[in-house]
């Protein structure tokens, strides 16, 4: 009995010392530690396992949109599904402005201005840019090119270049740029001013990442992805230059949408196929979406819950073939064009429901997918051309 | 008192002799449990050591991707401190590499460094001896890789005339010029010549009705390095 009771006290003791010494940023790897792990952190929310519903099936792709029907994104209440090409040559990036203008640049970096159908060539372009940014009311675009970053302003037509070795940028809601440097040095500059004074947040040491705003205030440094390596992402508060670790995950992924302070987490298995995927809040609480996708085919919408109050939903587009994706090396094997997925679009909320919202269409490989007040729009991978949906919202 | 006092002295003494073994125990854990307890305490000061890295070989410009090192690929690690949410300065402090237990630096406020990927997965060891921290991580050595982009909805090929471009990643070659890959390609066995643009094109024009599936095949060498090499096949169906 003595003994009995020796044993249990001993076991109490550890189990008591080792929830107390519990680190929420490392889930533990052993299956029997989850349920303390869960108790103290509390963090991870896991969704419940659900067939992804099958949307209606739908005919071809459409043709390019002519002037005359110009799709209409943002100003109506649409009422049923409808799918449109809104250009149809290839292209990197968009932006969509509030008054149905709709600004491109194609893979050569020429800037094109598209209004009620009808395109204008804004600037030719000199050199395909590795990925381009646009101001929050797209009157400025952020090209970066391999060791230089430069600034288009579409209304006065100039560039200005911003003459630091940068790696890395990212355009905040308030359309402050940070800015990573070749040494480790992250920087902010204000482009709506006309003289840059770039402002310095933080000198790390930090190797191969990129930057994503959280909000206007919060600053991620994420690892650049790979299944292979363990990524960390660190949060930098601008103003008090704090700093911390946030994620430190295998083939850490992340996406973020800077307005609504919600994103996306991915997080590779142990062997480096497949993976899982979060949502994760402002709050940084985790909860485990359902099925596979890249957290690159993923936007956010707010919705109106009453007169006062808003909700976040999720709009992702999901790879049909959820087994074959297990089998992947994510995200690498997407980023580097040797995985083309087909999916369907759907609806997400956090209680657990998904609802189709776009025909079951082949041939899309959803990227840069973007939402507004009656719609989506996004560049489809397999021919690199931008396409909307009007949504029944 | 005295008496009650003995008495107490002697109660202490048989009770201690008859639970000697069940107090000492007692002493044993509650002992465990402080240690434990002050282990907790102790990670209140939170300590990040944040080991990154990077290797130079080539990618397509648009890769967002990490570039991973081949062998004998250069690559430099760094390491920061965040302690309470704070970035220490390092530049004064001891730190210690190891690249699979072997010492590569040990110079004061050596914060970054630089070495050649062996033929397999580096683990790479960073030593605080100042703070008492350590930290290990694995640097992934990779082949190089090429990929065949075929943006094709179910690998389902609908025209006679198509375009083929092949990508290749990782290839540790000087000044990452593609001019020192050699390229081949083949088409259901057959070597195929590429465009005239690149190396890295084939144009295809399907002139024969009979012709169902397509077998391509693509590899690249280093010719400064012939052991560097990828492969890749893709199986592409023509649809009429």
């Amino acid at each position: 009995m003595k003994i009995l009771l020796i044993i249990l006290g001993s076991l109490f003791i550890i189990i008591t010392g080792y929830f107390l010494a519990i680190d929420c940023k490392s889930p533990p790897s052993i299956w029997a530690l989850e349920y303390l792990y869960k108790i103290k952190c509390g963090q991870e929310e896991k969704l419940p396992a659900i067939n992804l519903p099958t949307p209606p099936i739908a005919t071809q792709l459409p043709s390019p949109t002519s002037s005359s029907s110009q799709p209409n994104l943002l100003n109506q209440k649409s009422t049923a599904t409808q799918i449109g090409l809104l250009y149809d040559k290839p292209i990197i990036d968009y932006f969509i402005k509030q008054n149905g203008e709709i600004i491109i640049v194609d893979e050569i970096g020429k800037i094109i201005k598209i209004v009620n159908g009808q395109e204008e060539i804004i600037n030719e372009g000199t050199a395909p840019p590795n990925y381009v940014l646009f101001t929050n009311d797209g009157s400025k675009i952020v090209f970066a090119f391999p060791n230089l970053v430069s600034v288009f302003d579409l209304t006065t037509k100039n560039w200005k270049q911003i003459n630091e070795e940068i790696i890395e940028v990212a355009i905040s809601p308030k359309n402050e740029l940070a800015y990573l440097k070749k040494d480790g040095s992250i920087f902010k500059l204000d482009i709506a001013k006309d003289n840059f004074s770039p402002q310095k947040l933080i000198q790390l040491n930090n190797l191969d990442s990129y930057l994503l705003w959280k909000n206007n205030k919060e600053l991620f440094i994420i690892s650049k992805p790979s299944s292979v390596n363990v990524g960390a992402a660190l949060l930098l508060d601008t103003t008090s230059k704090k700093l911390s670790l946030v994620y430190e995950l295998p083939g850490l992924a992340l996406n973020w949408d800077s307005k609504l302070d919600n994103g996306l987490l991915f997080s590779a298995n142990q062997l480096g196929r497949g993976g899982k995927i979060f949502w994760v809040n402002k709050d940084l609480k985790n909860t485990q979406l359902s099925f596979i996708t890249l957290p690159f085919k993923c936007a956010f919408k707010e919705e109106l819950v009453n007169s006062t109050t808003t909700k976040s939903i999720l709009i992702c587009a999901i790879p049909k073939d959820q087994s074959f994706l297990e089998n992947k090396i994510l995200v690498d094997d997407w980023l580097s064009y040797d995985l083309y997925t087909e999916d369907n679009i759907y609806q997400i909320n956090l209680d657990g429901l998904v609802d189709p919202i776009l025909v079951n269409q082949n041939g899309l490989d959803v990227s840069q997918i973007k939402t507004y007040k009656n719609g989506l729009s996004f560049i489809n991978r397999f021919d690199q051309k931008l396409y909307f949906i009007n949504l029944p919202f | 008192m005295v008496m009650f006092r003995s008495y107490f002295k002697k109660l202490i003494i048989h009770f201690s002799a008859k639970y000697f073994k069940t107090v000492l125990l007692g002493l044993i854990i509650l002992f465990s449990f402080l240690v434990l307890l002050k282990n907790s305490f102790a990670q209140q000061t939170q300590n990040d050591i944040i080991i990154s890295w990077q290797a130079y070989n080539f990618v397509p410009y648009f890769f967002r991707g990490k570039i991973l090192p081949t062998t004998g690929s250069s690559v430099y690690a760094s390491v920061d401190l965040i302690q309470n949410n704070k970035l220490v300065n390092l530049s004064k402090s001891k730190i210690y590499w190891y690249l699979n237990n072997e010492l590569i630096s040990n110079s004061v406020g050596a914060q970054k460094i630089n070495f050649i990927a062996p033929s397999s997965n580096v683990n790479l060891r960073v030593e605080l001896p100042d703070f008492g921290l350590l930290k290990t991580i694995t640097i992934p050595v990779v082949k190089p890789k090429i990929v065949i982009n075929a943006p094709f909805p179910q690998k389902e090929i609908k025209t006679n005339y198509f375009e083929l471009n092949a990508m290749p990643y990782f290839f540790n070659i000087p000044n990452n010029d593609l001019d020192f890959l050699d390229v081949v390609w083949k088409i259901n066995g057959r070597l195929q010549k590429p465009s005239a643009e690149s190396l890295f094109k084939i144009k295809v024009n399907i002139t024969d009705e009979f012709v169902k599936d397509l077998i391509v095949e693509v590899s690249a060498q280093n010719t400064e390095n012939p052991i560097e090499w990828a492969y890749k096949k893709v199986n592409l169906m023509f649809i009429k």
